[in-house]
């Protein structure tokens, strides 16, 4: 019996987290909530637990807050990717980067959300072949 | 007495200089803005050109102050407001030469902020009316570097031989052009097999994309947490196999996230080192004038 009411818990958390990866859908209510737990697990993370953290994130923006931008732009799922693949390039991007500079007394890499999702989230050009063919005819009569 | 007729008289001379003012004609605050914006100081000449307009509205020179205010704009990194600048410069201005040059800089302010159709169609344009030839070896040329940045190979070489010979990107163009000769094939990571290679085994994805730092963690954790939920299970702890799991879960998505993510910015890397070395072989003279050497610097590091 705990089983499977351990089982529907799992599943309601899932069907929670599951969110339509197009740019275009629009955010349903049980996407909005599944976020804002996310966001509310980071926050909860920065403030009782970072603290007594001796580790500095080498990273800039540092883990927790690339995080919480990764859950407010793409949702619980894909932000919580977005967060596990964070930890686990970090050390690597500090060799491999060239982006560092220097901040509140240390070197920092720069690696922001969109470094990261460029592949899958870049805005599509706006303005359509046919509109720029008839701006061109405006501005070059 | 004549105290008092000595401070009248000098009370009104100095009211009559303070009234009048230092007056400063319209081509010295013009030319003021101008060497302003030769040395870099981009608020500084913009205030200076909208101080001019001001003042002078109807001056000859307004279409000029009004390119240099739009520049400003575009060197400062406000591209959207010195595209609308730029824009509002080729209605009013067309088939002139500052209306050429408003056109160029639109379609240079769209390659910028992404509007690649917008860039394409208005470079294709100046291309074809190239009886005004000024800007058409930049329209050839910018057109062939925003080809080479999406790696349409054969469509920037096109433009690169297009390039008129006269024009002081001829020898650019060429070295370039060669360079193209023949397409280049450049080594990429496939990123659908480091997703699928790391959805088989954590951290193989990340081998193939030559990362074995990254490898080494994936493998590690998503081994620890597997093993962690089926000894919960095994000892009846549910819910705490079942936090595990949940954690592994993510832990498994992130590790093929991370695969995949590291073959497209090995792939983008591969990319901009390329470029970086066509720039080089091209030994584009630096001979150019001053707001050209600078679009040159910036094209290099636009990213898409």
């Amino acid at each position: 019996m705990t089983r499977v009411i351990l089982l529907i818990v799992i599943v309601s958390v899932l069907t929670l987290m599951i969110r339509p990866l197009s740019a275009q859908a629009e955010e349903s209510a049980t996407v909005g909530l599944g976020k804002h737990v996310g966001v509310s697990l980071v926050r909860l993370y920065q403030g009782f637990l970072s603290p007594f953290m001796i580790h500095c994130c080498p990273m800039c923006p540092n883990c927790s807050s690339y995080a919480l931008q990764a859950l407010e732009k793409h949702g619980l799922l894909m932000g919580w990717f977005m967060a596990v693949d964070r930890l686990l390039h970090e050390a690597g991007e500090v060799e491999r980067s060239s982006s560092v500079f220097f901040d509140r007394g240390a070197h920092c890499v720069y690696d922001p959300v969109v470094n990261n999702d460029f592949w899958w989230a870049r805005d599509s050009p706006e303005i359509t072949p046919d509109e720029a063919a008839d701006l061109a005819r405006d501005l070059l009569p | 007495m004549w105290m008092v007729l000595l401070a009248v008289l000098l009370s009104a001379q100095t009211a009559q200089v303070e009234a009048s003012g230092p007056e400063y004609p319209p081509t010295e605050i013009l030319s003021f803005a101008d060497e302003l914006y030769r040395r870099g100081d981009f608020p500084s000449a913009r205030m200076e050109y909208e101080r001019f307009l001001f003042r002078f509205p109807d001056h000859a020179g307004a279409p000029e102050a009004q390119v240099g205010k739009a520049r400003c704009l575009f060197w400062m990194g406000a591209y959207n407001a010195a595209l609308e600048g730029f824009k509002q410069l080729a209605r009013d201005h067309p088939e002139t030469p500052v209306g050429l040059e408003a056109a160029l800089m639109t379609a240079r302010c769209y390659f910028i902020i992404g509007e690649t159709h917008a860039a394409a169609a208005l470079y294709e344009r100046m291309i074809q009316q190239s009886a005004l030839a000024s800007p058409a070896y930049r329209a050839h040329f910018d057109l062939g570097w925003m080809h080479l940045k999406e790696s349409r190979w054969s469509e920037a070489r096109k433009h690169f031989e297009h390039t008129e010979a006269e024009s002081p990107l001829a020898f650019a163009a060429e070295r370039l052009s060669a360079q193209l000769t023949p397409l280049p094939e450049l080594e990429r990571k496939s990123p659908q097999a480091a997703g699928v290679l790391s959805g088989i085994l954590p951290g193989a994805g990340q081998l193939y994309c030559g990362q074995p730092k990254d490898a080494a963690l994936a493998f590690f954790l998503n081994a620890v947490f597997i093993f962690a939920s089926y000894q919960a299970f095994q000892k009846d702890m549910i819910v705490l196999g079942g936090f595990l799991s949940l954690v592994e879960m993510g832990l498994y998505g992130g590790n093929i996230y991370n695969a995949v993510n590291h073959a497209h910015k090995a792939n983008q890397r591969t990319q901009e080192e390329y470029l970086r070395s066509l720039w080089q072989a091209s030994k584009l003279t630096l001979k150019l004038p001053y707001e050209e050497e600078k679009w040159y610097g910036l094209m290099l590091h636009i990213r898409f």
